[in-house]
């Protein structure tokens, strides 16, 4: 791939709270339209990774380039409107509004330019992930699932180069994530945009990614290709411990 | 020992408990607004509608300016003034995860104006006397005060203007959404301090109407303004925080209970009852008399 279709770039990013470093130089690139898959034992440094990308915390060292653009130490929110978006791990979506506010207030907001046509953007969102017939209903009403698919919805509102998936599919049962990763894939075709996406259930990645990063305590073990993955044994000892000597 | 009063006084003690009521709501309404987003009491809310209350009275004496007329001008000057402090005082600690640093900054700000309008207008009690102060209607026997009627409907008005704004606007919605989760809210691209200024301005807005109400109605003096906001925060108790009507209504069953238990109990026991009822709340229904209680997923 050309440089010019980085999305995101991620540059020795070092993160430590108190004596714990949770990530040591971790280099990371997300090009259009691609899904990245970034997986790693618990206490990987994964979700420190999202919030660092997102500002909620600063790294310590490091850069981070959005299109080029380098966006390190910028408050959360001119970073959504830059282009990144976020999923959680836990949902939040705002219970007390309707679903089409929830999905207007990430297009009014998130969106580089404006408001204009929010309320149509806010549409083809739910449209897209199939929460369109359910839009006036109330959040606190509606499944997990319908709130995974709305955070989704949300996300793609705000018209994002890329997405940051947190465990999508978490308590979902298999039919409601087969609809989510095919609504996953119908965003990135339809959109173009890039996703990078944490999740714990590494055969779901190793299936579905075009990429796949591993972290271990805050390294980069290893980045390639879903079936490089699978037989890296740095990663088969990162999973499994390691082998008795 | 309880007197039976006739029919007409008890009718005039519910309207006078309503009416006066309204104006706890008002101030009730900023607070919640205020915490929703800042999840903190703004404590000096008193002392904003006791200044408010002052700026009507100079209007009115400097310039001969109607209340009701300048009301416009100061909920104008309430928004400004709201989103000034904002920037000014609170903008710095609303970063801050300790929220006791805004609360401590209210409380400064409360003494701060309190004693401010001491030194401007000394601490003898005032009101605003108009030629119709004590008019009233006499529809079918029952006496309704001109002034407070009014503050009523300007009550119902801010009220209704509140609530559309929270659900029509898109800045509205921003501030329902901050209510309930502010990072995810920044995550979406909304600025902080946007929201924040904007409930401020409308909390300091509605302290301007409040303060119109109270200088055409009851005397007041600088120090009565916390007196004001302890009310206020049991209206609050009893609509439930987040719910804007709730806290109208909250504040007008206050009203009511102080005017009952003054006139049947004895004038010195409405205060001490409303502080009960509040105790009695905050120990069985901590979300407030209204609300149903939303079990979060």
């Amino acid at each position: 791939m050309d440089a010019n279709s980085v999305v995101i770039r991620l540059e020795r990013i070092c993160k430590r709270f108190g004596g714990l470093q949770v990530l040591s130089d971790v280099d990371l690139e997300v090009h259009e339209g691609e899904i990245v898959g970034l997986i790693g034992p618990n206490g990987a440094g994964k979700s420190t990774l999202f919030n660092v990308m997102t500002s909620l915390y600063r790294p310590d060292r490091g850069g981070i380039y959005l299109l080029g653009k380098n966006i390190t130490g910028l408050p959360p929110h001119k970073i959504c409107r830059m282009g990144i978006a976020r999923t959680f791990q836990l949902v939040r979506t705002f219970l007390k509004m309707s679903v089409l506010e929830n999905a207007l207030t990430a297009a009014v907001y998130g969106q580089q330019h404006g408001r204009k046509n929010a309320l149509q953007t806010a549409m083809e969102a739910l449209e897209l992930v199939g929460l369109y017939e359910k839009k006036d209903m109330m959040t606190v009403h509606i499944t997990l699932s319908d709130r995974r698919l709305l955070e989704l919805a949300m996300s793609l509102a705000s018209m994002p180069a890329i997405t940051l998936l947190d465990e999508p599919m978490a308590g979902l049962n298999p039919s409601e994530t087969q609809n989510l990763l095919r609504v996953i894939q119908r965003g990135r075709n339809e959109r173009n945009t890039a996703v990078l996406w944490i999740e714990h259930k590494v055969n779901a990645v190793l299936d579905f990614c075009d990429r796949v990063a591993v972290l271990d305590y805050g390294l980069k073990i290893a980045d390639g290709k879903p079936d490089e993955i699978a037989n890296d044994p740095k990663v088969i000892e990162a999973y499994l411990g390691e082998p008795h000597a | 020992m309880l007197e039976i009063p006739n029919l007409d006084i008890f009718i005039q003690l519910l309207i006078n408990g309503i009416l006066f009521g309204t104006m706890y709501g008002i101030a009730a309404i900023g607070l919640s607004l205020i915490f929703g987003t800042m999840r903190i009491m703004f404590l000096a809310q008193g002392s904003m509608i006791i200044l408010f209350a002052y700026v009507s009275y100079w209007f009115f004496e400097l310039l001969g300016l109607d209340p009701y007329i300048s009301l416009f001008l100061i909920v104008l000057i309430g928004l400004g003034f709201g989103a000034g402090i904002y920037h000014g005082l609170f903008k710095g600690a609303a970063a801050q995860e300790d929220k006791n640093i805004s609360l401590l900054i209210a409380v400064g700000l409360m003494f701060l104006v309190e004693n401010l309008m001491t030194v401007f207008w000394t601490a003898d009690p005032r009101t605003i006397s108009t030629g119709y102060t004590s008019l009233v209607f006499r529809p079918m026997g029952i006496g309704i005060p001109f002034n407070r009627l009014m503050g009523f409907i300007i009550a119902l008005f801010a009220t209704t203007g509140v609530l559309l704004f929270l659900k029509k606007t898109y800045i509205g919605i921003a501030v329902r959404a901050a209510a309930e989760d502010m990072e995810a809210v920044t995550l979406l691209g909304i600025n902080p301090h946007r929201v924040n200024s904007v409930v401020f301005a409308i909390g300091t807005g509605l302290a301007g109407i409040a303060g119109v109400e109270l200088a055409t109605i009851y005397p007041f003096d600088p120090f009565f303004g916390f007196i004001f906001v302890l009310k206020a925060m049991i209206a609050l108790a009893i609509g439930g925080i987040g719910n804007v009507f709730g806290a109208l209504l909250g504040g007008i069953i206050l009203g009511l209970l102080e005017s009952l238990s003054s006139f049947f109990i004895g004038g010195g026991w409405s205060d001490a009852v409303s502080y009960g009822v509040f105790l009695l709340i905050l120990m069985f229904r901590p979300e407030g008399l209204m609300v149903r209680s939303v079990k979060k997923a």
